[in-house]
């Protein structure tokens, strides 16, 4: 029976109406014939949206049809939100005032539109599992096979189990390892893949499948197995290595984001017996029309890609990772005063502590981590900044972007240091245990720190930057020698007028490498007479 | 249950049909299956028995349809005792003298239908929609036609110049309907020869506190052909005739916009109106009527031209 599925509804007006064009006075009279009752001449509007409009659909769908979250915790204000302060600690309750979104769901749409690696974590029964089915669901997939293909980790799980196995009579006749076929499993070919408690897979195990994320490839007696791009979700109990095996560091660090599964709220009772009471699985009725071609997966990669990053926010990125990697006490030479070199070494942190004595550990951001940013989570950082922006229908990353998706791609990958004094305050002691309002706060102090610095109106380092990314060929000598002064002079600028902070260690280590590449340019113009 | 077909049909599809039952259900079960029950039992039943002499497969083409449409009748609330009158006459008087000769078109002339009725406000407009329908049953070709002019004279007025072309091209629905020369309705507050002129002034709007449309105190715009009221951030297109007023959103940063200029009292062709009436902020003067917006008041009020003659 065609049409009888309102689950198969999909709002026919937009989405997210303010995307790009104003809102037009002038009316269409065919909208007279359309309506709550169906499209009249079977019109099949949506398969024609834009790909961030549908992407969008499918968002509203899940939210008002499958998965039950009342959380709106990604927020987008157009003007600043009344905040309605709620009990003894004046806890504010913001009202957003443009829309805003639920982070369980969002991340995981935008992990599968950029085809990116999304944790789920959250105590069981939360519907981690349910929203990475949803997502392959969206890949075209059918409930049935999804659920075929999700792994599920299991303190047995071997090799063999994850890829795939030998054919018995190849392993029986080969001569030589080449020979022998392996029956891979189906899900290696999936475009969106589930792996279920991956924190119960054995070490082993975990190292295989370290390589089909890392490299999208599957390898066994000697056999190669190509993956094509996909969409990964995984999902865990805990994040703190509280399942059967430790995660591998390397596992964890190619994952994208970390999504929380928040608390059910009990007012949704009413919806969670309806379920009961009339056998509905929202997963079987997600409508035909939301789901995605393997060629519109990489319409949206493509698209994704092409949001651009302005350089304004570029900066203000710069200048927020560059805080957290410095440590000045932990090398002497100054391009070792890093955390990872105190940490390799095993030096402990509060000895490295002890030893300072010139800023503000309070003030100091980089005081806060345990740890630096690695290039991975930055491209993950920029790659959903512009996932958000298209999600949006924006063709440019905006601040908020990246303010609402960088506590989620940071989330297992920049560690508070306990023992900072900011954590002694007690207004921020609840920050310890909520980390995506520590790095939220984290980005916003950041920012407000890049523009009492006035490095939003003038940026020297950058300029010199620019001005080297023009290219050097036709730079005279006399410009080059002019330049190397400028760089000498901002040099002594920055040792004269500030503590030796990770902004300052990151714009000194540029300017030297600004003047290496033209010392050597000046050498070479020297040497051809 | 009248119709012998239809008892077969919902006992042969009885899986399907519970599934998508149970999947448009919401709010209270009990109440929700009584409308229900009593949708199929008094208006799918009779709308069935009324075309009995149909195909089987056109019967189940419309069931489909009409059943489909009932869930969405419930969800609305279209089976509630103040629509429950129009849901009625729809479905056991209107049906099927209008689809009877339209086996094939009958599903999409149902859902048409419907979407029109969904775009008017209450009861009593849907039932001002029918009326006209009844008395003109428009064949399938014409029902778009039809659609547009009798949802403008039942309160929409943003079709109105749509509406007006289409009756041009249906000269039978002027004699049925006693509207007289369609020109004269080039006049906004002109009702037809049988009722004349709309003289009373038409107040609309009000504080968003009362159910009314304003979060703020409105405020009168003009752009190129185009009256525009802004309260707050919001802006609003409006519409409005002898037929009803609507309020259609727009964007308040149109290049040729500009504010009417605020007054301190009415016009004297107003002024046996200044009594009893609140402070006026702005007057427009149209072409067939003023608009005035108010410093104490979130309405607006909408005063015709009168004495003009067709």
């Amino acid at each position: 029976m065609k049409g009888l599925n309102p689950f198969s509804r999909i709002s026919a007006s937009p989405t997210r109406p303010a995307t790009g064009k104003p809102k037009e006075a002038a009316f269409d009279v065919t909208s007279l014939v359309n309506g709550p009752f169906g499209e009249a001449d079977d019109a099949e509007e949506s398969s024609t949206a834009p790909l961030d409009e549908k992407l969008r659909q499918a968002y509203f769908w899940i939210v008002n049809h499958a998965v039950i979250s009342p959380h709106y915790d990604v927020e987008y204000n157009v003007s600043a939100p009344q905040p309605i302060q709620f009990g003894d600690s004046q806890t504010p309750l913001f009202l957003p005032t443009d829309q805003s979104y639920s982070s369980f769901i969002l991340l995981p749409l935008l992990t599968f539109a950029a085809r990116r690696k999304c944790l789920f974590i959250g105590g069981p029964g939360r519907g981690k599992t349910a929203s990475a089915l949803l997502m392959g669901l969206l890949g075209g997939y059918s409930p049935k096979e999804v659920r075929r293909a999700m792994q599920h980790g299991h303190p047995q799980m071997t090799v063999a189990d994850l890829l795939g196995n030998p054919m018995p009579m190849d392993l029986m006749q080969a001569e030589q390892e080449s020979d022998i076929r392996i029956s891979w499993r189906r899900w290696l070919n999936m475009r969106v893949k589930i792996v279920d408690e991956y924190n119960r897979i054995p070490t082993r195990t975990q190292s295989a499948l370290l390589t089909v994320m890392g490299d999208n490839y599957a390898e066994m007696f000697n056999q190669i197995h190509e993956c094509p791009p996909a969409a990964w979700y995984l999902t865990a109990n805990d994040d703190q290595g509280g399942g059967t095996y430790p995660v591998i560091e390397a596992l964890k660090d190619r994952i994208d984001v970390v999504v929380q599964a928040l608390p059910f709220n009990p007012r949704f009772l009413d919806e969670l017996l309806l379920r009961i009471e009339e056998g509905v699985d929202p997963a079987d009725c997600l409508p035909d029309a939301l789901q995605f071609s393997e060629a519109e997966m990489d319409q949206m990669e493509r698209s994704i890609r092409a949001v651009t990053l302005p350089a304004d926010l570029r900066q203000r990125l710069e200048f927020f990772a560059s805080q957290f990697e410095f440590s000045e006490y932990s090398g002497q030479q100054f391009e070792y005063k890093s955390k990872d070199t105190s940490r390799l070494a095993g030096v402990p942190r509060h000895q490295l502590a002890m030893l300072e004595d010139g800023r503000d550990r309070l003030a100091d951001l980089g005081c806060q981590t345990r740890n630096g940013l690695s290039v991975r989570s930055l491209m993950s950082l920029i790659v959903y900044a512009k996932a958000m922006a298209f999600f949006r229908g924006n063709t440019e990353v905006e601040l908020n972007d990246l303010t609402q998706m960088l506590p989620f791609v940071l989330h297992s990958r920049l560690f508070a240091d306990a023992d900072a004094p900011f954590f002694q305050q007690p207004e921020n002691a609840a920050l310890l245990s909520d980390k995506i309002g520590w790095l939220r706060h984290l980005f916003q102090l950041s920012c407000a720190e890049f523009e009492r610095q006035g490095r939003h109106r003038k940026d020297e380092v950058a300029e010199l930057k620019a001005e080297l990314d023009e290219g050097l060929e036709g730079v005279s000598d006399k410009q080059c020698r002019k330049r190397l002064e400028q760089i000498e002079r901002t040099l002594h600028q920055l040792a004269a007028g500030n503590k030796l902070s990770g902004a300052v260690h990151d714009d000194a280590m540029t300017l030297k490498y600004l003047h290496q590449r033209y010392s050597n340019y000046k050498r070479w113009l020297s040497s051809q007479g | 249950m009248q119709s012998e077909w239809l008892a077969h049909y919902l006992t042969r599809q009885a899986d399907s049909l519970n599934q998508a039952y149970r999947l448009a259900r919401q709010g209270d079960p009990v109440q929700f299956a009584s409308a229900f029950g009593r949708f199929v039992q008094h208006n799918l039943d009779s709308l069935l028995t009324s075309l009995d002499q149909w195909s089987p497969s056109n019967k189940a083409a419309l069931c489909e349809t009409a059943y489909q449409c009932g869930l969405t009748l419930t969800r609305h609330g279209w089976l509630r005792a103040e629509h429950q009158p129009v849901t009625d006459r729809l479905f056991q008087q209107l049906l099927p003298t209008w689809l009877a000769p339209y086996p094939d078109a009958a599903p999409r002339l149902l859902t048409q239908l419907l979407n029109a009725l969904s775009h008017l406000p209450g009861a009593s407009q849907r039932t001002g929609l029918l009326d006209h329908w009844q008395r003109c049953l428009p064949a399938p070709d014409a029902t778009p036609d039809a659609l547009l002019v009798f949802s403008w004279m039942a309160g929409l007025p943003q079709y109105r110049d749509a509406a007006l072309q289409a009756l041009h091209r249906h000269p039978d629905w002027l004699e049925i309907l006693a509207l007289g020369d369609p020109e004269a309705f080039e006049h906004p507050w002109w009702q037809g020869s049988a009722l004349g002129w709309h003289s009373a002034p038409v107040q609309f709007g009000a504080s968003h506190w009362l159910g009314g449309d304003f979060t703020a105190r409105p405020r009168l715009l003009i752009a190129p052909g185009q009256t525009l009221v802004q309260a707050g951030q919001e802006c609003w297109h409006l519409y409005i005739d002898t037929f009803g007023q609507t309020l259609l959103p727009t964007a308040s940063h149109h290049p040729m916009l500009v504010p009417v200029p605020e007054c301190k009292r009415l016009p004297t062709a107003l002024a046996h109106l200044s009594q009893g009436i609140e402070t006026p902020r702005q007057c427009l003067e149209r072409r067939h009527d003023w608009v005035v917006s108010f410093h104490d008041s979130y309405a607006l009020r909408v005063i015709p031209k009168t004495g003009e003659q067709p």
